[in-house]
């Protein structure tokens, strides 16, 4: 009896579907009786709550009793009233609950559909808010009586159900039924039909403006274009980065401002749509000025995007100034106005803004200043920004120290020594050195200090010290001129690497400000002469061509790595490799891996890997170490070679690809690399990829990892 | 095999626009694997939980979590809600899950939502435990209770599990994707806990043609391989199944043995099996569940559900008996004190001879 009892009910579910579908088609704003005339509004009092309809736009009127009487658990009248107050669950907890108790108990005539009508509605809404039009499209096809100018809260939902599918006709006939049937109120209409212009591919919305234009203001027709071409701007700004990171995929690395814009020219509608918001730009709030902005910036047009960037006035919140900052400052950087770029934030903070080290860009427009100010007063790329700016300077100096930055503690190193201040060069870059024993850059300029203030003892220890480390250290000539003294003479272009500004929409503006700024490049590397070479290419003459610089190193099997420094130990390593002796190589290569010094870190790395391949292959294997003896493995090797070598050229996106390339070959990667590939997020900002790239080699055994996270701090 | 259909049941089905394959053959109730845990709750233990994580209108709030409900906690609800009989709370819980969260447009279910986000679907992407586990619960309670409309619907979000997330995997055969998105990084990406075994186990006897079975046994050749390649330490509760075979560990998600991995043996167990070998790692010499964190530290869990679980594992596996109470503590939270009602049920149903936990 029981069972039977819930069977009933089962089925009075079901049943209550079709009557509802009787009862009220007739009502409906949807396909079938879409052209009909009349709209009956005379549904049951049942309006829904609002509570779980997000997407309402306008308060249902109340239409229960304003009088409160106790009344009964069964009552009939309370089930509605429960309806009406939108607690459903409860209902059919109820109906449950007293079916348990009476099988023959059946609910209030017509509660039951009404119950799942309203259900239907709010999973409607509910799916549109997650764009999922799909389903609401579905819904919407299968239960037309739904909707009805007394639900016309769902019209609007409907409106963007049809247009999410393309479903071009029925949009339009659905927004201009709820126009022009259902009386509502000129608020609704216009918050409904921004909505859609906000929300609906702009070719959709601009269908129903036109099938609306005769039945509506002109205050309102004005208000939905302009929403439109707003969402169409910003609509090519989110294009602009998806074609950005397509053609850097397919580049392989990360591409320079320069070359960068204009991804996709602005078709003529964009252009149109930037015209109209331009054209009342005077009178429109920050979210106009605020899409333009990001527009021109993404359209490599950086001075009109300061322009728009620099309205963002004292009676705006903190928070839309605080975005209108770092678009200026982005903007400024892409003007090349760095000056003006590190000035942005200090600004802000003056007026009650953030402190400037807590914003991501900030360091981004310190180092690009302090960087680009070492170049010559008569670069025409640069007249006029050589200088940096007293108060930028303590700012930038600050800043530094707050960050513990190596990086820039050598960029003011070189400042200094620029101005012939060579003791005031030598402490910053010591400091640097502090920070980083291995920063090769510090120790260049250390040494040309050193060299101009005549201190030839501290000089000789320094090129002692990094004798097999640095070529241009160990081989300046300390008793004359050479080329290695000339200072850095910057060529226009050389520069070109620091700036690395990306297309930004919205949704990409937290990712780009999280990513750290390249490291500051090398003067000298470009333009010496004398053959420095990149570690990378370091590393291919000391495993392909045995080189003359290793002749006089000692080769000698059996030494324990664990006395040597990271580079000793990198040198052994390759040695080891060469006298085919992987399982002494890779021991070598671990020491190494655990330098603080990336390029260290990365050689080790690549020498680790080849290591372990040997130690995989047979007695066969190829004593040359740089031709692998299996296809693939050459193909992975090579692939190392590539990653390694975008890595240490500061492609970060590019040392990720092929780390993935690499990872989807499915060979195992050694400890070194997968630290290295942590080393590659991290740069673009994709910490919490890193920490857990670390965290497995540090479960692994690795200690560079372990390092690596603490200094990630866990 | 006797086959009964309700005849209620049959007549409802033609009511529904898409009903997958496997509801044209639907079997006898007590046929489906997991009828043996009906009833193996009591209502004093259902209302326990009920009254600490479920709202009125049917939400499971994870108390750990900021409150935050999921398509696990909404399918850990109605599945313990079925299992204690409270058919009127299984019905707010389902209300509250088809109507704000089985919204996506291909039948899953959305799987994060937060009270206070605009809208409240907080991420729309699935997560595939909460699918099986929402499945499994209607077909259960649409069996039993032989509501059409639940079993339908039980029926169709597996259906869509099945031609969604269910792929061939060229080393381990048949295997689940944890979500539709989001796990396919050098290699596929799983997680043995999504492996509901009593769930597929259901699954199968409704469709019989389905990937089921084979479910199972991938499920226990990716825990076992993983096993091995710890060589037993504690196994990562994310794995990455490389193309060309073996297990990794998957670097892109937290590499431990953590709060997802202790529901393997739960569910073994569930499933009638004895835990995996690896199990003893599991419980310290004080009778607590033991997990790993990301930075490789080992940490005990103390709570009145994972103490719980602990004894159900140590006891199925013939371990020494472990100590503690079996009663939810105030302090719990929605997770282990969910975890304590699965282990108190299936120490009743699949243990009852020997793994005493639920003494009320």
């Amino acid at each position: 009896m029981h069972q039977m009892s819930r069977a009933l009910f089962a089925a009075c579910l079901m049943a209550s579907v079709s009557v509802a579908q009787s009862v009220t088609a007739q009502d409906s704003l949807l396909p079938e009786p879409l052209e009909r005339d009349e709209i009956s509004l005379s549904t049951p009092p049942l309006e829904l709550p609002t509570l779980q309809e997000p997407d309402e736009s306008r308060a249902p009127t109340f239409e229960g009793s304003l009088l409160e009487f106790e009344v009964a658990e069964d009552d009939p009248n309370n089930d509605w009233q429960l309806f009406r107050e939108g607690r459903m669950a409860e209902l059919y907890a109820r109906f449950v609950s007293r079916q348990q108790d009476d099988p023959g108990w059946q609910p209030a005539p017509g509660l039951l559909s009404e119950m799942q009508a309203a259900d239907t509605r709010l999973r409607i809404s509910n799916a549109v808010s997650v764009k999922q039009y799909q389903l609401a499209e579905r819904l919407l096809r299968e239960n037309p009586q739904l909707l009805t100018c007394e639900h016309a809260w769902l019209g609007w939902p409907a409106v963007l159900a049809f247009a999410g599918v393309h479903d071009v006709q029925q949009a339009t006939a659905l927004a201009e039924r709820l126009i022009t049937k259902c009386n509502l109120p000129r608020s609704e209409v216009r918050d409904g039909l921004l909505r859609v212009a906000n929300q609906a591919p702009p070719h959709v919305a601009d269908a129903i403006l036109a099938r609306l234009s005769p039945a509506l203001s002109l205050d309102l027709r004005r208000a939905m274009a302009r929403r439109i071409a707003l969402t169409r701007i910003a609509d090519w700004s989110a294009q602009q980065t998806v074609e950005y990171e397509r053609r850097e995929r397919e580049a392989g690395h990360e591409v320079n401002v320069e070359h960068l814009f204009p991804e996709i020219p602005p078709e003529q509608s964009v252009l149109d749509a930037v015209r109209l918001i331009e054209s009342n730009v005077g009178w429109v709030g920050s979210n106009e000025r605020y899409t333009l902005a990001w527009y021109f910036y993404n359209n490599g047009q950086p001075d009109e995007a300061v322009r728009y960037f620099a309205m963002a006035g004292p009676s705006e919140t903190m928070q839309t100034r605080r975005d209108f900052a770092l678009g200026e400052t982005l903007s400024r950087i892409q003007a090349r106005q760095f000056v003006e770029a590190e000035a942005v934030w200090p600004r802000l903070h003056s007026q009650g803004g953030p402190m400037p080290r807590t914003e991501a860009s900030y360091p981004l427009a310190a180092t690009n200043l302090v960087s680009h100010t070492r170049r010559r007063r008569d670069d025409p790329l640069y007249a006029g920004i050589w200088s940096l700016p007293a108060d930028a300077r303590t700012r930038i100096e600050q800043l530094a120290r707050d960050l513990n930055n190596a990086d820039l503690f050598q960029q003011l190193g070189w400042l200094e020594q620029r101005k012939h201040n060579c003791g005031g060069a030598i402490a910053w870059f010591e400091q640097a050195l502090d920070t980083d024993p291995q920063h090769e850059e510090a120790a260049w300029g250390l040494a040309n200090c050193y060299h101009a203030e005549n201190k030839m003892a501290l000089l000789a220890a320094l090129r002692l010290k990094w004798a097999n480390t640095s070529f241009r250290i160990s081989g300046m000539v300390p008793d004359g001129v050479s080329a290695l003294f000339t200072l850095p003479d910057a060529r226009p272009g050389s520069f070109d690497g620091m700036i690395y500004l990306p297309p930004v929409t919205g949704a990409a503006l937290k990712e780009l400000i999280l990513k750290a700024p390249p490291p500051p490049p090398s003067l000298e590397d470009a333009d010496e002469t004398v053959a420095e070479t990149t570690s990378t290419q370091r590393s291919s003459q000391r495993r392909g061509t045995r080189s003359s610089n290793s002749s006089g190193r000692s080769c000698q099997p059996g030494a324990s790595p664990g006395n040597m420094s990271p580079r000793q130990a990198v040198a052994h390593g390759w040695c080891m490799l060469e006298l085919n002796r992987p399982i002494e190589a890779l021991a070598a290569f671990e020491r190494a891996g655990r330098s603080s010094s990336q390029n260290t870190r990365a050689e080790a790395a690549r020498g680790r890997e080849i290591a372990l391949q040997r130690k995989g292959l047979s007695g066969a294997a190829s004593t040359q170490v740089s031709q692998p003896a299996a296809s693939s493995q050459a193909s992975s090797g090579s692939l190392i070679d590539q990653a390694v070598a975008a890595h240490n050229a500061g492609q970060y996106r590019r040392a990720v690809d092929l780390f993935n390339q690499l990872a989807q070959q499915g060979r195992p990667m050694s400890l070194g690399l997968v630290v290295l590939r942590g080393w590659s997020y991290y740069n673009l900002g994709q910490r919490e990829t890193a920490r857990n790239l670390w965290r497995t080699a540090a479960q692994a055994g690795s200690s560079e990892a372990a390092d690596a996270l603490s200094k990630m701090g866990g | 095999m006797t086959r009964f259909v309700p005849a209620l049941l049959v007549a409802a089905l033609g009511l529904f626009a898409n009903v997958a394959r496997a509801q044209e053959t639907p079997t006898r109730a007590a046929d489906l694997f997991g009828m043996q845990y009906r009833g193996s709750l009591t209502d004093r233990e259902w209302q326990s939980f009920a009254t600490r994580f479920m709202t009125d209108d049917g939400r499971i709030k994870d108390t750990a979590n900021g409150s935050m409900t999921h398509s696990e906690s909404q399918g850990y609800g109605m599945l313990l809600a079925w299992m204690a009989g409270a058919a009127p709370d299984f019905e707010r819980i389902w209300h509250f899950t088809r109507t704000q969260m089985l919204v996506r447009d291909d039948g899953l279910v959305a799987w994060s939502w937060k009270e206070d986000n605009v809208p409240h679907i907080a991420d729309v992407n699935n997560a595939t435990d909460g699918d099986v586990l929402i499945a499994y619960a209607l077909i259960l309670a649409g069996a039993e209770w032989q509501r059409t409309d639940l079993y339908a619907s039980g029926v169709e979000l597996m259906g869509a599990v099945r031609d969604r997330l269910v792929i061939s995997h060229p080393s381990f055969g048949t295997v689940i994707m944890p979500g539709l998105y989001g796990f396919e990084n050098d290699g596929l990406i799983v997680n043995p806990s999504y492996w509901i075994d009593e769930a597929f186990m259901t699954f199968a006897v409704i469709d019989p043609e389905g990937p089921w079975s084979q479910l199972v046994a991938s499920g226990d050749a990716i825990i076992a391989a993983a096993n091995r390649a710890t060589g037993g330490s504690l196994p990562p509760e994310w794995v990455l199944l490389p193309a060309e075979g073996g297990v990794a560990p998957a670097v892109t998600m937290p590499n431990a043995f953590g709060y997802n991995a202790i529901r393997v043996p739960l569910y073994q167990i569930r499933a009638g099996r004895a835990p995996d070998q690896g199990v003893a790692q599991m419980i310290n010499r004080a009778g607590e569940l033991v997990i790993t964190e990301p930075n490789g530290n080992r940490k005990a869990l103390s709570g009145a559900g994972y103490r719980a679980l602990a004894r159900l594992i140590a006891c199925a596996a013939g371990l020494a008996p472990t100590v503690g109470t079996n009663n939810a503590l105030p302090e719990d939270d929605y997770y282990p004190e969910a975890l304590r009602l699965l282990a108190v049920s299936a120490s009743r149903v699949t243990l009852q001879a020997t793994c005493a936990l639920g003494r009320e």
